[in-house]
């Protein structure tokens, strides 16, 4: 690589950096590009360089999210199988991202839909190990059959609800790390098999 | 360092998750036809929309969406 594409590819992180950080603390709908640039530390004319227009720069930041969000589950699941441990693997990736996640949840619907959709692929990343986990599962009766879909959409919808209103769940703090135990031993509960 | 594969983006590490357990391969177990060979475009798209409605109940319409959304990011099928 040219020294020039490098600085490019730096110069096109650091907004992403940025962005992403922005996007945690305030959400999507109260960040402007002059504040990226900003907090990137570039000027506002060289932010268009490499995103042509906002909704380019929103799109590669979830995107850029999505991969590492694909990319960690996979590493986290490397040596874990069963239904809770895969649980326990969503949860520390959204740990590690929790304000860009909820936020993101929050204002979905007020971002181009190109967004919607790359969320939609993010959750399917998850849905497939939590499917092949409970696929198992069920095979070998540790719970309850279940059509996958309605047991991704329990969990999910569970989920997402105490992401969308921290503030009501833990104020300032983490949901993850405040209920995400109680919260799977509630799933597990539900889906056990009574002996 | 894991590969991804270029059809559907997966990760793939180990042995098994390559087609035919090939780690030459490009592509996952997941999108190889039985005999290895990578599944087309049109097999692909309908895979993974249905697995979509499968795990996540979606309409077979926005299914599909999404999955073409996850493939138009992938090697594969860029500028499909």
């Amino acid at each position: 690589m040219t020294r020039r594409a490098v600085q490019k590819d730096q110069t096109r992180r650091k907004i992403l950096d940025a962005a992403y950080s922005l996007f945690s603390q305030r959400g999507f709908l109260d960040v402007n590009t002059i504040d990226i640039a900003e907090e990137a530390g570039i000027s506002h004319g060289a932010l268009f360089l490499h995103f042509s227009t906002r909704d380019d720069l929103v799109n590669a930041v979830i995107s850029k999210f999505g991969d590492e969000i694909a990319k960690r589950t996979h590493d986290l699941l490397e040596s874990r199988s069963s239904l809770r441990e895969i649980l326990e693997a969503h949860l520390e990736c959204i740990r590690e991202n929790e304000s860009f996640y909820s936020r993101l949840l929050r204002d979905i619907h007020s971002l181009p839909k190109n967004a919607g959709l790359q969320l939609t692929c993010i959750l399917s990343a998850v849905s497939h190990h939590i499917f092949l986990a409970a696929q198992r599962e069920i095979e070998n009766g540790n719970i309850v059959p279940v059509a996958p879909n309605l047991l991704f959409n329990t969990w999910i919808g569970l989920l997402h609800h105490y992401l969308m209103n921290r503030e009501l769940f833990v104020g300032t703090g983490s949901v993850v790390e405040r209920h995400g135990k109680n919260l799977i031993d509630h799933f597990m509960k539900l889906l056990a098999l009574k002996n | 360092m894991a590969t991804r594969c270029i059809a559907c983006g997966m990760p793939m590490e180990k042995t098994e998750e390559f087609a035919l357990d090939d780690r030459s391969k490009n592509y996952c177990r997941f999108c190889a036809r039985p005999d290895g060979k990578m599944q087309n475009f049109a097999e692909k798209l309908k895979s993974l929309t249905a697995f979509i409605v499968r795990t996540q109940g979606l309409t077979s319409e926005a299914a599909q969406e999404t999955a073409r959304e996850m493939m138009s990011k992938l090697p594969a099928w860029s500028g499909k």
